[in-house]
């Protein structure tokens, strides 16, 4: 497995400040809560995942994160300012990427396209976007005026992913990376997010499939009906998970 | 991933007798991208049958094809002996054949005991004077069923419970005394037993869950299982999507598990809990390796 | 072969002016979700300040297009989408079409004010002259005309292929919410998308007024003329540009042809005013060859209460308390006169809206389904009233029932597949073909025909009071037959289909049985309701069921509520109050109502503070329902209101 080999820093929680805290936050859907108050402290330069079943939450959480959601109670601070009521816009141009489940992707329009609407972050030039982009994904380059939607699983992540590469940001949001590619390409990806955890970002990734996420994790929890059920390293993390996921 | 555990096609040990539901060779693509390839399972009468797989293997899809909101791009849907591929989700449904949803869809501007009404008359004409009639005096919502049983008793063609009005079949899934809250305005949990509830209304002899215990308590999951277990005793067949683990575990007969669209295997609860390729495809890629680094 | 060569530029000329309209009218659906039936009316109003501007104040040419179409256009359609239509999301499906018929009510209204339709607005080409070209005469304007289309095309095509916000517009489509997480403010660009569908229903308008050299502009004629874009923007899906031109042409030409070589040949005495119809057949024709939506599970929550239903004694006694106060009102106001009308007479004729707006609380209500040709059957419903049985017998009533219910179920069958949008449209084009094509036909009302008042054996309603008072009971008793409809399981199915019809299907119940019952029932009520109507004053006109009336009375029923009996009444009241006294604000006060109501389901009625600031004790008794109240609708919290649920 290559990524394995990806050098992950090794970094100690306790001597960083955190690049994202959660404090007692709540959601709901309607009348319907679905997170009932969420702590969770992401130490700058760490990958932090967030694990658990369906339906505990991890997707909502992100969206709260990112401004698509406004909680009921609680905060969110990213770097030492709090969001507030800042729109999804304003976050995403201060430095937030979040890249949704499914595919973060725009799949009426062209690779190019799609890699244009990135410069929305502000300080890019297209030339530069593409550049970086197919440098990462030469298959992108070959694909460049063809729509998205119409590409591979695989190609449309890497182009969602390409968003985190070429934008910059301090606080980096994936969610379910790996839903629905084939193991080889995920691989391939997570590879992405080693280099760019090297590079210093903080991120926090929801994942559904333990093992992936664990092996570039340098923290991880565990999200179980709205709340946060437990913390520790990854490799404690994993084996509470499975028992989590297949009750044994 | 491993090769597909073919499933059993052939007699189930059930009896027998014809399986309540056969999903043949089925697939589904949406776009250029699949989403079900070759789906084969079938569901015995009398049995709880879990289905089960990660986020995003198709499992709301392929209850959207067997319920008739999805059409596929092959294969066929029997129930019983009866081809329903083609056939549109209402007739399905008065063939006996029930579903809840993932998102739920309730009557949300109706109360839980007319969202069951609404399951108990589906038979029943709307131009009979009769219905006009009642209206004419009483609310809506449960009291107007009461102290008619006895033809209410008629439309509900399945056995499975002896219940016959909202009030009583909701007291049945643990909902008694609730018929006059509005639906929308109720918790998840029992929404969606609200739900449940309204798919027996119609008697059904397939009951297709999706996620029915998503939103529950312990105690409430426990009752649900149980629920399920006592359906299924009475010749129902229960096809079950949850990611309870241990709802699943502990009440299915067989599970099928799902991935990338495949099924990926059958067996017993014991037997999917031990099945490497079914913790693969829990945990991720090159977890077959162990769960940790 | 000249003549036809000649018709054909015609006709491309029309097309080219329906292409740009329709590429509008698609821009601003496709970023922003919304259909806006006020597309016509913007290219209206364009089309009278060019007139005012040129033809009146003797602007330049070029000056006056500045200042509509770079000043005044833009700067409209970003008020719009901000004041109106921001405040709108997470409301109900239905409102945005309501708000946006609110705006086209409003702006005839007040080019009804402001360009008073009995002058006369003739324009001058921008360009005069012309030149032979293959045997044919074509003026320069013509020429310019469509080289303005095809730049349009080509600026538009470079604009979304080209440039970044021509790309983000292109984005917001596919996901708005991706959108704002790459750092572009969705709300933005459907202000883009509202400002450019405005200056290009004002280019439009000015070029489609400039194709009426010979006979001049009018408000109704404007508007209808630029709706010929809407049949080729749902040709084109509402997403595709190209096939929208294309169809716009197609359309351009079809309608040439007819006017130039079918109509002549057509019966003597066709009203002209028929080829008005011809834009709304379009838009029929095209919507039933759209395909059939497809049910599927949205997962949508409404979060919002809907109060008791009253038990029928409750029904009961509220009737009979109508009744009384009717029956009070009859002895007081009996010899009541007010601008030539005798007071119980207008009484009367609220009594019969009032149905007609019964018949929309059963439809729109509690099913769901948007109808705006209630007054198409009313007018029938008259019509039928004053011709069966020699007028005012009540086998004209049976008539107008039945007719009605054929018809719309008629209408329904092709058109019930489709999603509520297009359900919507299609009852707009029903609507206005019946008025363009049928009432105003001179043969069939006329100057207005005679219908007597109803006569029974031994009773006779010849006096105003006994008048009054029958159509008191009539409305009392429709009103106790609609609570009692929801009550009884049609009305238990009927809230279920407009709740989930996923759900619906999947307990074994079929929709299109429902809808065209429903359909065909409402239908039915508004027939009975312009039967009785007829009977009130004698005489009807084809004036009384006009095309704008029919969306300025469903707005009035949504603005007080239009899942109420008392919302069906208060709106009756409200209509024939101002169209007594103040005829030319009937839909300024209608668009404002509306626009003011916003995302409020229920309506005035449905407005908890209100009605406990206000205790109108009449507002719950008058209705013979009392079901106002705390009414609240479906979808009143943004965020939560019509909240997808997700993992």
């Amino acid at each position: 497995m290559t990524v394995a080999s990806i050098p992950v820093p090794e970094l100690s929680p306790a001597t960083l400040s955190p690049a994202l805290a959660i404090r007692a936050v709540r959601a709901s859907y309607g009348r319907i809560e679905v997170l009932h108050g969420v702590d969770l402290t992401v130490p700058a330069g760490s990958v932090f995942a967030l694990l658990g079943p369906n339906g505990a939450g991890k997707s909502t959480l992100l969206k709260v994160i990112s401004g698509q959601m406004r909680p009921t109670a609680g905060e969110v601070v990213i770097g030492d300012k709090p969001v507030g009521k800042l729109p999804t816009e304003k976050l995403a141009r201060t430095g937030l990427c979040s890249i949704p489940e499914g595919r973060g992707i725009f799949p009426n329009l062209t690779v190019r396209e799609n890699l244009r609407i990135w410069t929305y972050r502000g300080g890019l030039s297209v030339k530069s976007v593409e550049e970086q982009t197919y440098a990462t994904f030469p298959r992108l380059s070959e694909r460049r005026k063809q729509l998205a939607g119409t590409m591979s699983g695989g190609e449309q992540q890497m182009l969602a992913i390409s968003r985190a590469l070429v934008t910059d940001p301090k606080v980096l949001l994936l969610d379910e990376l790996s839903m629905g590619l084939a193991p080889l390409i995920v691989s391939e990806l997570y590879e992405l997010v080693g280099t760019l955890a090297a590079q210093g970002k903080t991120i926090l990734l929801v994942e559904q499939f333990v093992t992936t996420a664990l092996l570039v994790a340098t923290r991880a929890a565990i999200m179980v009906h709205g709340k946060i059920q437990q913390e520790g390293t990854p490799s404690d993390m994993a084996t509470a998970a499975l028992s989590v996921y297949l009750s044994s | 991933m491993s090769p597909v555990d073919e499933p059993r096609l052939a007699s189930e040990p059930n009896g027998g007798g014809l399986p309540a539901l056969t999903v043949s060779q089925v697939s589904v693509s949406f776009g250029g991208v699949s989403a079900l390839t070759d789906v084969n399972l079938v569901v015995p009468p009398g049995t709880v049958t879990g289905l089960i797989g990660p986020n995003g293997a198709g499992k709301t899809t392929l209850f959207n094809v067997i319920s008739g909101l999805q059409e596929p791009d092959r294969g066929a849907i029997h129930f019983f002996d009866t081809d329903v591929t083609m056939m549109k989700p209402y007739r399905r449904a008065r063939l006996g054949l029930a579903r809840t949803f993932q998102r739920l869809e309730l009557f949300g501007t109706l109360t839980a005991g007319e969202n069951v009404q609404v399951g108990l008359e589906s038979t029943v004409k709307w131009w009979q004077w009769r219905h006009l009639r009642k209206a004419l005096w009483r609310n809506s919502g449960a009291e107007s069923a009461r102290g008619d049983s006895t033809a209410v008793d008629a439309l509900v063609g399945s056995d499975a419970l002896a219940v016959t009005t909202p009030d009583r079949l909701l007291a049945e899934v643990g909902l008694g005394g609730m018929s006059n809250e509005q639906a929308n305005a109720m918790p998840t949990g029992l929404a969606r037993t609200v739900e449940l509830a309204r798919g027996l209304a119609i008697g059904p002899k397939l009951l297709l869950l999706d996620e029915p215990g998503s939103g529950l308590d312990e105690a409430e999951s426990q009752a649900l299982g149980t629920l399920l277990v006592r359906l299924a005793s009475t010749g129902m067949a229960v096809l079950l999507v949850e990611h309870d683990m241990e709802l699943v575990m502990r009440i299915c007969d067989r599970i099928l598990v799902l991935d990338f669209g495949h099924v990926i295997a059958t067996g017993t609860p014991e037997a999917i809990r031990s099945d490497p390729t079914v913790q693969a495809a829990y945990l991720g890629a090159g977890s077959t390796s162990g769960g940790t680094q | 072969m000249t003549s036809f060569l000649q018709y054909t530029i015609f006709g491309i000329i029309l097309g080219a002016g329906f292409a740009i309209a329709a590429t509008g009218l698609v821009v601003t659906y496709t970023t922003s979700g919304v259909f806006n039936f006020a597309h016509g009316a913007v290219g209206m109003i364009a089309a009278f300040s060019y007139w005012e501007l040129v033809a009146n104040h003797h602007v330049p040419v070029v000056l006056a297009l500045v200042i509509i179409l770079l000043i005044g256009a833009p700067i409209a359609g970003a008020l719009v989408e901000r004041v109106l239509m921001r405040r709108l999301h997470g409301a109900t499906a239905e409102r945005p079409i309501m708000v946006t018929l609110g705006l086209l009510v409003i702006l005839t209204g007040v080019a009804t004010i402001v360009w008073s339709p009995k002058n006369q607005y003739q324009l001058s080409p921008i360009v005069s002259g012309s030149f032979r070209q293959v045997s044919i005469n074509l003026q320069y304007q013509q020429v310019l005309t469509i080289g303005i289309a095809i730049a349009l095309v080509i600026g538009l095509r470079f604009l979304f292929s080209s440039t970044r916000t021509g790309v983000g517009l292109r984005a917001v489509v596919d996901d708005p919410g991706l959108l704002a997480m790459s750092g572009a403010s969705p709300d933005a660009m459907s202000q883009y998308g509202w400002i450019l569908g405005f200056v290009m229903a004002a280019l439009a308008g000015v070029l489609l007024a400039l194709t009426q050299e010979q006979t001049g502009i009018s408000i109704v004629a404007m508007t209808l003329l630029v709706v010929n874009g809407y049949a080729a923007a749902i040709v084109g899906r509402l997403k595709n540009i190209p096939v929208t031109f294309i169809a716009a042409i197609v359309i351009g030409l079809l309608e040439d042809y007819i006017i130039y070589y079918a109509l002549p040949h057509l019966s003597q005495g066709l009203n002209s005013d028929i080829t008005l119809a011809l834009p709304m057949v379009f838009l029929f024709i095209a919507l039933v060859m759209l395909p059939s939506v497809r049910l599927r599970a949205v997962g949508r929550l409404s979060t919002v209460r809907v109060p008791r239903m009253p038990s029928g004694k409750e029904s009961l006694l509220g009737g009979v308390a109508f009744f009384v106060l009717a029956v009070i009102a009859s002895v007081v106001l009996s010899s009541a006169v007010v601008r030539g009308t005798n007071l119980l007479n207008l009484g009367g004729e609220i009594m019969a809206l009032g149905i007609v707006g019964l018949s929309l609380v059963l439809l729109t209500g509690y099913s769901g389904q948007v109808s705006l040709c209630q007054f198409s059957f009313m007018g029938i419903g008259a019509f039928l009233m004053g011709k069966v049985a020699g007028g005012g017998s009540l086998l004209g009533l049976v008539a107008a029932a039945l007719v009605c219910a054929v018809l719309g179920a008629l209408v329904a069958l092709p058109t019930l597949r489709l999603r509520a949008l297009y359900f919507a449209l299609a009852t707009f084009a029903f609507a206005d073909a019946v008025d363009q094509g049928f009432f105003q036909d001179s043969r069939v009302f006329g100057g207005g025909i005679n219908v007597g008042r109803i006569v029974l054996p031994g009773l006779s309603f010849g006096g105003n009071r006994s008048e009054f008072l029958l159509l008191s009971v009539i409305f009392v008793l429709v009103a106790l037959l609609v609570l009692t409809i929801r009550r009884s399981l049609f009305g238990r199915r009927l809230v279920a289909m407009s709740d989930s019809p996923a759900a619906y299907a999947t307990v074994g119940l079929n929709l299109a049985v429902t809808k065209v019952a429903v359909f065909a029932i409402a239908a039915a009520l508004a027939g009975i309701a312009g039967g009785l109507y007829a009977t009130v004053n004698g005489t009807v006109g084809s004036s009384d069921f006009d095309f704008f009336s029919g969306i300025i009375f469903v707005l009035f029923v949504t603005v007080w509520s239009i899942r109420t009996v008392s919302g069906a009444f208060l709106a009756a009241v409200t209509f024939v109050v101002l169209t007594t006294f103040w005829s030319t604000g009937l839909g300024l006060v209608a668009g404002a109502g509306i626009i003011l109501i916003g995302r409020a389901a229920s309506g005035i009625l449905g407005i908890d503070r209100l009605s406990t600031l206000l205790p109108l004790p009449w507002v719950k008794r008058a209705s013979g329902g009392g079901d106002s109240g705390t009414l609240a609708g479906i979808g009143i919290t943004p965020m939560g209101g019509e909240a997808r649920v997700a993992g």
